[in-house]
């Protein structure tokens, strides 16, 4: 590494033998900053966390309008992070309703739910749409070093039929570069990890176990460039960076622990190397790795599918040995209602261990979360009803300093989610006049 | 995607009018459900043009009067329409017809009528409203009517792709234009810009078939809380004889033959004094025009279908209840009978 000039460039790299890691944003940023960016002012990111198969009695948010105060059981996770959080009703997505297609409704809410389209029921020559993110990827990625991340924790298959007649493309993807090319989500925690930091080659799990007795750190190969980038900060930036780089080094150690893990349960079991047999331990390494991207600005969108639209995983983690779909289809039996309630709170409450990490990143005087909009939301709405209106959205951050949080917001019936997408544009710097099936942007969201 | 071998419904309506500002459209909104009613027809859509809540009120009022004949045509399962309500402009909050209906109490001082329309966010995306009914139907199997200005049509029209979607699946336009220079812009956007024949029911039609006050007395009289007579006696002082554009539009609509007959074709235009001008030539636009033998006839269609009682319906469900033959209740009517006809019905309770 050369630093030639007192003002440390935003893009610093601590460079070694196939490993580059980009450093978060640090005072000694400032002046160059200042001559690149606007002065002070952090990059706003954008990210859509989608869980599956509806969330249940999700009606019960719907609290009346104005500020957000006690949180109902499925939300009670977030708790003390009310004031961080948008609640938006009566969101709708028309293109996940049959429309003539019949059954379907997992493959299309999810094929189109970032599109806002319908995606074309066939699962051969799938067809939906390019999504929002991609969209903000083209315009403000080439910044960054990757213009967007797609994480996701369950089944990459890509082909077959998933969903009465609709591809599994539609059900296992949440971002589309074009109406014919889904993004498939990386599944594997090593995958993200070499990608971010490494040559992006992944070992098979024999060549690892043959260097596992060299294998050092990534940390130990950029030492070098360390010393010196040290050696040219002060006291603040110093700890910023020994923090950052302990973040990064925890990450290898739960990496390397699911590793020896999943070797030593099963090794003949069919699940790629690196993936942790325990949801939320793989929920949290992948949105630690999330939080270092956002971190050091390797990225400012990043796509969550949490598990694939549809899915019948079950939760022995926390007791239910039930395919989750299958219980969303509880026909009201109080008993699979709670099951359901369960998931849908568990799943909340690893976002919430994210978000914490995103609240606690600063930046300045301010954090990445304040700096970023990241939607929690699901295609359906009631998993049990299959319905496509009033879709349970939330959006936590101020987008940069924009959005009045803290509040519940109901929109006017039918209010394309797609509005929420042309806003959330807005926020990113890509100014378009429709997307989807926008019919306006959403009011009410902003400071003023 | 059309599905194939699917049979094809009744013809979807959607309904736009600037509700409360007269009662023609309120007389065109019964029989519209009267047709509903019969399965001539499926309401898909209602919307309302006249910024206020009332008026969208109103038009939930209807709908839940004839609660077993509305559409649910979303895709949804079991709920009803939403009233889309534009927000552009700004129209008079309430008129003697509106306050009629609305205002009406019962002995202990509550509504009769019960809606839940009580702040804008039970209304819906007047735009988003339409344009999601136009992309239920089947190809070619829906109309819609208009009655009064334009505003939400010419706000539909601005949306990418819709000029195409409305040409795939609206068979055409019926309007009775009325009012228009509350939104003169709009009138011309549609006459300019709708892409499918437009059939003009104009104020002439409508005033040379009036629809008569004594049928609100008699046809009527087999329920004693009606919204349709309640909005007519409230309307204007009584006994008039109601202009029926609107209900020409309605009829004509659901029911081409036999009742009205067109111009050649031609080309509409507003005037300066914000009227219809129509000129015979190329173009896409016709004038209903009213064959005097057949007045009676449509008098007393109008007249008859405005006042039908509301039929019925088995709520749409994806999958019957489950029931237990043993525990079932003989006791309990089965909501998909007709309903006895010389029984009252009474308003949907909300």
């Amino acid at each position: 590494m050369m630093i030639t000039r007192k003002a440390l460039p935003r893009r610093t790299f601590l460079r070694g033998l196939g490993a580059a890691i980009a450093i978060p944003a640090m005072d000694a940023m400032a002046p160059a900053m200042a001559s690149s960016q606007l002065p002070g002012k952090a990059p706003v990111r954008m990210a859509f966390v989608y869980v599956p198969n509806g969330i249940v009695d999700h009606k019960l948010w719907n609290v009346a309008e104005g500020p957000i105060g006690a949180l109902p059981r499925l939300l009670k996770p977030l708790e003390g992070f009310q004031g961080d959080m948008l609640h938006l009703g009566n969101l709708t997505h028309n293109g996940g309703r049959a429309l003539l297609d019949g059954p379907g409704d997992h493959g299309r809410c999810c094929g189109g739910y970032l599109s806002g389209v319908q995606p074309r029921k066939t699962a051969v020559d799938i067809k939906a749409g390019i999504t929002c993110d991609q969209i903000v990827a083209n315009k403000v990625g080439s910044g960054t070093r990757f213009a967007s991340l797609e994480v996701g924790l369950e089944d990459g298959r890509q082909a077959g039929d998933c969903d009465s007649g609709y591809s599994c493309a539609y059900t296992n993807n949440l971002s589309w570069r074009s109406e014919t090319q889904p993004m498939p989500p990386i599944l594997n925690p090593r995958a993200l990890f070499e990608r971010l930091f490494g040559t992006g080659q992944i070992l098979s799990p024999e060549a690892r176990a043959r260097q596992g007795k060299f294998r050092r750190s990534i940390i130990d190969f950029v030492t070098d460039d360390t010393r010196k980038l040290q050696s040219n900060l002060g006291p603040t930036d110093r700890r910023k960076l020994d923090e950052y780089l302990s973040s990064i080094r925890a990450i290898e150690k739960q990496l390397e622990k699911a590793e020896n893990d999943n070797a030593q349960i099963n090794p003949g079991m069919d699940k790629p190397y690196g993936i942790p047999a325990d949801f939320a331990e793989h929920f949290k390494l992948m949105t630690d790795m999330i939080t270092v991207a956002f971190q050091s600005d390797m990225t400012r969108v990043v796509t969550f599918l949490v598990t694939r639209e549809g899915t019948s995983r079950s939760y022995r983690e926390i007791g239910i040995s039930d395919g989750h779909h299958p219980l969303t289809h509880h026909m009201f039996n109080p008993a699979s209602i709670e099951k359901v309630a369960q998931i849908n709170t568990y799943h909340v409450k690893q976002f919430a261990g994210w978000l914490e990490k995103l609240k606690a990143s600063k930046e300045g005087d301010s954090n990445i979360l304040d700096n970023s909009m990241i939607v929690y939301g699901a295609g359906l709405a009631d998993g049990n009803r299959h319905n496509h209106e009033d879709l349970p959205t939330l959006m936590f951050g101020k987008g940069g300093g924009s959005f009045k949080t803290g509040r519940r917001i109901v929109y006017r019936k039918e209010t394309p989610i797609s509005n929420m997408y042309v806003t959330m544009m807005d926020r990113m710097g890509v100014n378009v006049e429709h997307f989807g099936e926008s019919t306006g942007r959403l009011d009410g969201l902003n400071l003023s | 995607m059309q599905a194939i071998g699917a049979a094809k419904p009744p013809l979807g309506v959607i309904f736009d009018a600037d509700l409360g500002n007269a009662i023609d459209a309120v007389l065109a909104m019964a029989v519209l459900y009267g047709l509903d009613g019969k399965n001539e027809c499926r309401v898909v859509a209602t919307t309302v043009s006249k910024h206020t809540l009332a008026s969208a009120a109103m038009a939930e009022v209807i709908a839940r009067f004839y609660a077993g004949t509305v559409s649910a045509d979303f895709g949804a399962v079991g709920r009803g329409l939403p009233v889309g309500m534009s927000i552009a402009g700004k129209s008079p909050e309430e008129t003697p017809l509106l306050k009629g209906v609305l205002g009406r109490q019962n002995a202990e001082g509550k509504p009769v009528y019960n809606h839940g329309i009580l702040q804008l966010n039970d209304t819906a995306d007047v735009h988003a409203v339409i344009r999601n009914a136009y992309t239920s139907q089947q190809d070619l199997n829906c109309i819609t009517v208009l009655a009064g200005p334009a505003t939400d049509l010419a706000g539909v029209l601005g949306l990418p792709g819709v000029k195409e979607l409305i040409k795939q699946k609206c068979k055409a336009l019926v309007w009775a234009p009325e009012r228009l220079g509350i939104d003169s812009a709009a009138a011309q956007k549609v006459l300019a810009e709708w892409p499918t024949p437009i059939y003009i029911a104009m104020p002439e039609l409508g005033a040379a078939v009036k629809f008569p006050a004594t049928a609100v007395d008699t046809n009527f009289a087999w329920s004693e809380v009606h919204p349709i007579a309640d909005a007519y006696r409230a309307a204007q002082p009584m006994p008039y004889d109601a202009t029926t554009a609107a209900v020409a539009a309605v009829l004509y609509a659901v029911k081409p033959e036999g009742f009205f007959t067109l111009s050649p074709a031609g080309t509409a235009t507003l005037s300066p004094k914000n009227t219809i001008f129509w000129k015979a030539g190329p173009g896409q636009h016709h004038l209903l025009q009213l064959d005097p033998a057949q007045k009676a006839t449509v008098l007393e269609t109008m007249t008859t279908l405005a006042s039908a009682k509301p039929v019925p319906r088995a709520p749409r469900r994806r999958r019957p209840p489950v029931v237990d033959p043993a525990k079932a209740d003989p006791a309990k009517v089965d909501p998909a009978k007709p309903a006895d006809p010389a029984k009252p019905i009474e308003p949907t309770k909300p």
